[in-house]
């Protein structure tokens, strides 16, 4: 070999051995991270037995959170979780079962055995062969330095969730979602924020508006939230012209932000909106029970009809109902009739509409039609109908502002004109 | 010359000197693979004791994400339905096949080493629903676990037809059969269609198939063949053969021939003295102790 050559392969092992021990080099951390991730989910699990009443989880499945927020609470124990849930038939009922703290996309909280509740929105059936697309899965992604807030990514849909500490007892927390659900029931709702006033609806866990934006843009948007003991819970901030709000507590007939910026106010429509609208059904005479009150005149009709009726048929008038058709797209006055052999129902479309300008108006079309059934009951409609439309214009009153149970009919022009409706 | 030697001895020294340095480096004594937070119960000891031991098959009830099938919405076993389906897959299925065999290391050497339990059915978009895979011969999973119920036609179409089924893929990966199976229905097969090409088994049973989904492909054809005849009685695979017609019990008789003739030479395996030792049992499936782990 050329010794030229070997002096050169000398070189070449020059860098194997001027690079070897010249420092030690250190672990940035003390532990290998194998350790550490095992050490962090010991803290997990520390922490999560710890809180006796269990923790909160305000539960979004789906990516989009589509069908809003649920409440859970869950209990951890060594090996165990047991479950309440706020759509159970009764919140005090729990399921119990396994779970696991595994290292996956990092610390992973994994409810690995079936729970009817854990595992309601996660369930596939064949009509639904995903489910509600909820997670069981949850990345850790933190501990609150007071160690009351644990926050979680769903592994499946990447919602931010959050397990809060619960303070008290997880049945009293439930009932009180529930009961503020009702609460918050009301026919229309409206945000205000800075100068905007904007109609909004809250169902289906969200909430949804829209407004005019800065360059004359329609705005949409919709929020998914959760109801909690006191209020509701947003998934995300609503903000809009730099003001935002994230919880809202129920007060005094409206929902206050949590730094009272926003506001969002319960909407009742007036008493002639709420009838001609037509969602109700409202008696106005039941024969049976005995549950009418109407004046004079407007019984003397009653009466001519029924009179007429058994004299016709032999059948006796059991009820008038005032109700919407939403076929013929008309009210109606429905009467029945009771045969030996069953009961049969007649009616008599009209037409109702709010007057302008009030709040306790309404005017009676002029005409009515009949459904096949009527043509053998005529003289309902001559004999009582008839005589109603004709006075036009009447006057309600309802003895509730925001859902009236009970509404008082009077004619505007002769006030020995009335009867109640009752829901 | 002798510089030659003397420079390849440097060299040697320095390739040492290479080899050696840094040898205070010790081998940490802290193993990086952790245990798993969870913590051994009683199933688990129940499942070590009665599967792992004996057959070296570890059951896996709790649901493990890298185990299971993203292409569908899962949710995981009940743990008491799964403590039944083990007990009844241990009693209906290994111990079927230690008897027929007459010892364990059957299952302990050909049956897959995992068997992991999933409480949903697995559903396709097209309305149909996957009762149980196999993969590799390493792995069965077996779907549908929360809606078990003690009822022997119901066990048969959901879990030990799959079991027998998959299994029997496994048997045919190790060894296989013969190349004259596949040609009996040739280009009958109609691969994904199966589902729309018959609308009941007893439609397919007229051509020759023995299941809907044995129209699919030849080795599926091979395996239901196994699986349904082990898991019906005599009387209810005659009664098959009868609705199949004389054109299409001939073409399943032809095809059963073979993989009865395989099990026999094969595995030295009677089908019709395993199917006697599964109907026997089957028997007995309602004085087990399902719900006790003992």
């Amino acid at each position: 070999m050329n010794m030229k050559k070997l002096y050169y392969l000398l070189l070449l092992f020059c860098p194997f051995i001027l690079q070897s021990c010249l420092k030690d080099q250190k672990d940035i951390f003390g532990e290998s991270p194998a350790e550490r991730i095992d050490a962090t989910l010991k803290n997990y699990k520390k922490v999560l037995a710890s809180s006796e009443n269990g923790w909160l989880l305000e539960y979004y499945p789906e990516e989009n959170q589509s069908y809003g927020g649920f409440n859970y609470v869950v209990k951890f124990t060594e090996e165990e979780v047991k479950a309440y849930f706020e759509l159970a038939s009764d919140v005090s009922s729990t399921v119990e079962s396994l779970y696991q703290l595994i290292a996956d996309d990092g610390p992973v909280l994994s409810f690995d055995t079936y729970n009817t509740f854990l595992h309601y929105f996660a369930t596939p059936s064949s009509t639904m062969t995903d489910g509600y697309q909820g997670d069981y899965e949850f990345i850790l992604m933190g501990i609150s330095d007071d160690q009351n807030e644990i926050m979680l990514k769903g592994k499946k849909t990447g919602n931010r969730m959050l397990l809060k500490r619960m303070p008290e007892s997880p049945i009293d927390y439930l009932n009180a979602v529930r009961s503020i659900k009702t609460k918050l029931d009301a026919p229309k709702y409206r945000i205000n924020i800075g100068d905007k006033h904007l109609d909004c609806t809250l169902s289906n866990r969200q909430l949804s508006y829209q407004y005019v934006g800065d360059n004359e843009e329609i705005v949409s948007d919709q929020i998914a939230f959760c109801y909690t003991a006191t209020g509701i819970q947003l998934y995300k901030s609503l903000e809009i012209d730099n003001i935002s709000a994230y919880t809202f507590t129920f007060g005094d007939q409206q929902l206050v932000s949590e730094n009272g910026d926003v506001t969002i106010d319960f909407v009742y429509p007036p008493v002639n909106e709420v009838l001609a609208n037509g969602i109700s059904t409202y008696l106005m005479l039941d024969l049976l029970s005995q549950q009418y009150n109407m004046s004079a005149t407007v019984q003397g009709w009653v009466m001519d009809a029924y009179n007429a009726n058994l004299s016709e048929w032999g059948e006796a008038l059991t009820y008038v109902r005032f109700t919407y058709d939403s076929v013929e797209q008309k009210h109606s006055f429905a009467f029945s009739s009771k045969a030996s052999n069953g009961t049969y129902t007649s009616n008599f479309f009209h037409e109702i509409t709010p007057v302008d300008g009030t709040e306790n108006e309404i005017q009676f079309g002029s005409d009515y039609t009949m459904d096949s059934n009527a043509t053998y009951y005529p003289y309902f409609g001559t004999m009582l109908v008839a005589k109603i439309l004709l006075e036009g214009i009447y006057v309600l009153e309802g003895n509730d502002n925001k859902k009236p149970t009970q509404i008082k009919v009077t004619s505007k022009a002769n006030p020995d004109i009335w009867f109640y409706l009752y829901l | 010359m002798k510089r030659n030697i003397l420079l390849y001895t440097f060299l040697l020294l320095i390739v040492a000197i290479g080899f050696f340095a840094c040898s205070e480096d010790k081998l940490d004594d802290k193993s990086v693979i952790k245990d798993s937070q969870k913590e051994v119960n009683e199933f688990d000891q129940w499942i070590l004791v009665n599967y792992i031991i004996p057959y070296n098959i570890d059951l896996k009830y709790r649901m493990e994400d890298i185990e299971s099938d993203m292409n569908y919405q899962l949710v995981p076993a009940r743990v008491a339905q799964s403590i039944e389906l083990a007990k009844l897959m241990q009693y209906l299925c290994l111990e079927a096949y230690d008897e027929v065999t007459g010892s364990r290391d059957f299952i302990r050497r050909y049956y897959p080493k995992m068997i992991h339990l999933i409480g949903s059915p697995a559903y396709r978009n097209n309305g149909t629903m996957v009762l149980g895979t196999a993969e590799g011969g390493l792995k069965i999973t077996m779907y549908n676990v929360n809606n078990l119920r003690l009822d022997v036609d119901f066990l048969n179409e959901y879990y030990f037809k799959t079991m027998h089924h998959e299994f029997g893929h496994i048997l045919n990966q190790t060894k296989p059969y013969t190349t004259d199976f596949d040609v009996i229905s040739g280009t009958e097969y109609v691969n994904d269609a199966w589902n729309t090409a018959y609308a009941t088994d007893e439609a397919a049973q007229q051509d020759g198939f023995i299941s809907r989904y044995a129209s699919s492909e030849a080795k599926e054809d091979f395996v239901e063949l196994l699986s349904i005849y082990v898991t019906h009685s005599p009387e209810e695979w005659a009664a098959i053969l009868e609705k199949a017609g004389d054109s299409g019990a001939t073409v399943i008789k032809e095809k059963f021939e073979i993989v009865y003739n395989y099990m026999m030479n094969s595995w030295n395996i009677d089908l019709d003295q395993f199917r006697s030792i599964i109907q026997e049992r089957q028997k007995n499936i309602s004085s087990l102790d399902l719900d006790n782990l003992n």
